[in-house]
């Protein structure tokens, strides 16, 4: 545009142009820049240099209106500004920066006109300079705030939390979707209604209510209450009550925010719960749980640790596992715990002492380990600790059970033998010798089997002897084997019957493992039953015999006598047999005293004893057999004396005497002397009677009877030896020897 | 032993000298002759050494002491026997086993008929 003309001409020209504009506008207030057609600077206004600390020379020396741009303004004014005021001969209101000297750059709003010659060549232009700073701000600010009321309009839309504004007096004001969400009014249904409605307790708002003035005043209110639903239902909330301000700064409306809640509730809840169950673990373990910090401080405690110890847990807090450590454990105790905060060791078990409170001594089992942090940094200690004192208790109390069961043994005359069959080893309880009636050496404390077998089969008496290791080895092959009953030869050369009774023990595992054998003296046993099998014997062989007596009596008496008297005779002999045999029963078998004999058989006349009838003796057991032969002599010699002698008239008298001489080897002596009756006449002929009184009682006691039919009356003597006649000492039951098999 | 013509002798070996009289009478009564009434054991054995007896009743029990030496010196002689006891046959010691036996109370015919066997008329 300006090729063909004098450039310094064209500048001359210029510059006496507006020289006079320059005068005037120097202080206007916009700036005034007038540059060639191509930008450079010819004239610039003082306004123009104020606002941008530039030079007026350094401008007009040859710098360009478009160099004072910023980088991003020069480009605008070359592609646009220019061509554009080329073309239409202005621009106006261009909002560009000036990058002003040793300043922050300079918003501005340039207005360019071109002047042109008459050629209409492109001569000036003209350009007026806006400072823009304060328009700039203002836009900034309005766009921010529309920017920011945009976002905070899209942050309460998008909200989960329940956001609504109310008056101050509570009627709702904007409701948003969160608020309907949770609440579930409506936008329309929400606006216009009372805050009241939406708190539950209802006294919940009163408290609420209460902080209205704090809210007014400027405060914000937090409180954790519960929202209440159009449908009724309830919903856990933490609101937030806040108050708006008016362009005044009074607090003119309040924005209230429901934050739902029901999850962390949920979560804390269950999180309560889960620590209230791992406290009660905790406090409720039947071992003692404890919580030690590294240097060893109790941190936290269980009942149960309290009462193994015997502190209370505020004692138990104040000290270190150090200090109630037994001395003797507590080396081992720490090395075990450094190796665990060496990292060596996960965990660690080892029993130990505690000295207690009142400074006794507990056995503890204890159980460590090592809690660490996330960056493995160790935090505590985590310690079990088992009151093993039971374990102690269990001991003792085998101790006393075994104790007890000696006792009791001892107390029974039992003894006990345990055989372990595996290691061949057999001990016995400590009364074991004076059961079996001999002492084995070291049996008590144990020694080998085979050894224990062979001296005990050495006293058990060789008849016994097969059927006793037969029983043994059958034990020990594991066979259950029935009780024994056998003998042995004690210390005193005598037979003692010992009853054994074995059980076999069978180990956990099933295997047979030992044998507990109770030993018995049953020889007062034996020598019991012996006796009961002999009476027993005894009192059959005498039924049989007595039936023989009673058969012999019968067959006598049919033979000799008055067959019309043969039933009465009959009788009163049975009778006398019987009153001599309950004598013999009433004596257990073991004789009958003459005197007792004497007056069974008189029965009868027992007024007459002791007036007409004299007895006369010392106290003598007639034996069994003698007794009955005897007894039935003297019931003959009654029943001929009321028939024909002294006892058949009022006046005899009968004397029956007896009399032991020269000891156990001496003579018995009875005699039955009668006087006073009718003249005594020798009987015709020998009956049955005469058998009796004279040859059966000779028979039996092996004696001669002296039998004297005197004038004055009869007279019968016995004499017979003692041995035969008489009870001595161990004959009491005598049974023959082949009834002991 | 004695002639065919002389009744045979029995030796009463019983400790119960009511029940020895009646078998003594009935022994007499059936024609045998009788050797003695004893109750004890040398007794027996006096009259058995001496060739006294051709024949016997034997109680096993005399005054509580068995009477086994009696039999077995019977046994010895072949003297036949009667076993008359109190106790059952098995509760026996095997040597009485031998002889003819009688349990007690004795039935007096059954005696004469055991005795007839064993002595049998011509």
């Amino acid at each position: 545009m300006t090729r063909g003309n004098n450039p310094r001409n064209v500048v001359t020209l210029a510059q006496h142009f507006e020289e006079s504009a320059e005068q005037v506008l120097d202080n206007a207030p916009c700036g005034f820049i007038s540059t060639l057609p191509d930008g450079m600077i010819v004239s610039v206004n003082q306004t123009f240099l104020k606002w941008t600390g530039f030079d007026r020379d350094g401008l007009l020396a040859g710098r360009r209106f478009q160099d004072l741009l910023t980088v991003p303004g020069r480009i605008f004014y070359e592609t646009h500004l220019r061509p554009l005021l080329l073309l239409q001969g202005f621009v106006n209101e261009i909002a560009c920066h000036i990058a002003c000297d040793n300043r922050d750059p300079l918003p501005v709003l340039v207005n360019s006109s071109l002047k042109s010659d008459a050629a209409g060549h492109p001569l000036v232009i003209r350009t007026t300079v806006f400072n823009a700073t304060e328009r700039t701000n203002y836009e900034q600010e309005l766009r921010l705030a529309r920017q920011n009321a945009d976002e905070l309009a899209a942050i309460v839309r998008s909200s989960a939390d329940a956001i609504f504004s109310t008056t101050i007096d509570g009627i709702i004001l904007a409701w948003n979707p969160a608020a309907e969400a949770i609440l579930g009014y409506s936008v329309s249904e929400a606006i216009g209604q009372h805050v009241r409605d939406l708190i539950f307790p209802p006294d919940r708002y009163e408290e609420f209510a209460a902080w209205n003035s704090r809210v007014r005043r400027g405060e914000v209110q937090h409180l954790d209450t519960m929202g209440k639903r159009r449908d009724g239902t309830l919903v856990d909330v933490a609101a937030t009550i806040s108050p708006i301000r008016d362009k005044d700064g009074t607090v003119s409306a309040f924005s209230v925010i429901f934050h739902d809640i029901t999850e962390r509730k949920r979560a804390a809840l269950a999180l309560k719960e889960s620590e209230a169950r791992f406290r009660n673990i905790f406090e409720n373990a039947a071992v003692g749980v404890a919580q030690v910090a590294l240097d060893g401080t109790w941190l936290d405690v269980n009942d149960t640790l309290c009462g193994i110890v015997g502190y209370s847990r505020e004692e138990l807090l104040r000290k270190t596992f150090q200090d109630i450590t037994h001395p003797d454990d507590l080396d081992a105790d720490l090395t075990l715990v450094r190796r665990l905060l060496a990292g060596e060791i996960k965990i660690f078990t080892m029993d130990k002492r505690y000295i207690r409170a009142n400074g006794s001594t507990v056995w503890s089992g204890l159980t460590v380990s090592l809690q660490r942090r996330q960056n493995g940094e160790p935090a505590y200690f985590i310690s079990i600790i088992r009151d093993i004192s039971a374990r102690v208790h269990a001991t003792e109390a085998l101790h006393e059970t075994q104790a007890r069961l000696r006792h009791a043994a001892k107390n029974a005359g039992l003894s006990y033998v345990v055989i372990d069959v595996e290691r061949r080893w057999i001990c016995a309880s400590e009364g074991h010798g004076a059961v079996m009636g001999f002492a084995t050496p070291g049996l008590v404390n144990g020694i080998d089997l085979d050894r224990a077998s062979s001296m005990f089969l050495d006293r058990v008496i060789p008849a016994d002897r097969r059927r006793v290791r037969d029983n043994l080895q059958q034990a020990l092959a594991g066979k259950p084997v029935a009780s024994i009953e056998y003998r042995v030869r004690d210390d005193d050369g005598l037979e003692r019957w010992i009853e054994t009774w074995s059980s076999l023990e069978t180990s956990q595992d099933s295997r047979f493992a030992r044998i507990f054998a109770t030993n018995l003296n049953i020889s007062e046993r034996k020598r019991t039953e012996e006796h009961m099998r002999l009476i027993m014997g005894e009192i059959n062989h005498r039924a049989k015999n007595l039936l023989g007596v009673v058969q012999a009596v019968a067959w006598q008496t049919a033979r000799s006598g008055d067959r019309t008297t043969f039933a009465a005779r009959l009788t009163d002999r049975i009778g006398s047999l019987a009153a001599s045999h309950d004598l013999l029963v009433r004596g257990e078998l073991a004789g009958v005293e003459v005197a007792d004999l004497v007056c069974a058989q008189l029965a009868g006349f027992s007024a007459a004893i002791g007036t007409r009838i004299l007895l006369d003796g010392p106290p003598a057991r007639i034996s069994p057999a003698a007794a009955q032969a005897i007894g039935m002599a003297l019931h003959e010699l009654a029943t001929n004396a009321t028939k024909y002698g002294a006892l058949s008239n009022a006046d005899g008298r009968v004397h029956i005497s007896w009399h032991i001489s020269g000891g156990k080897e001496g003579l018995f002596s009875m005699s039955w002397v009668e006087s006073g009756g009718p003249k005594v006449e020798p009987p015709s002929r020998k009956g049955f009677g005469r058998t009796v009184i004279v040859s059966m009682v000779e028979a039996a006691v092996s004696g001669r009877v002296a039998l004297k039919f005197n004038k004055s009356g009869l007279s019968w003597e016995l004499q017979s030896p003692v041995d035969d006649t008489l009870e001595t000492e161990g004959r009491a039951i005598s049974p023959a020897s082949h009834d002991i098999e | 032993m004695t002639s065919n013509d002389e009744p045979p002798r029995i030796l009463i070996v019983e400790d119960e000298p009511l029940i020895a009289a009646v078998f003594s009478e009935v022994l007499l009564d059936a024609e045998f002759a009788v050797a003695g009434v004893v109750s004890k054991i040398d007794d027996a054995l006096a009259i058995i050494e001496g060739d006294a007896c051709d024949g016997a009743i034997l109680d096993t029990n005399l005054f509580g002491v068995s009477s086994v030496p009696i039999a077995e010196a019977l046994a010895a002689r072949g003297i036949r026997y009667l076993v008359i006891s109190g106790y059952l046959p098995e509760q026996l010691p095997v040597m009485f086993q031998d002889a003819p036996f009688l349990r007690k109370p004795v039935g007096l015919e059954q005696l004469i008929d055991a005795f007839r066997a064993l002595f049998p008329k011509e």
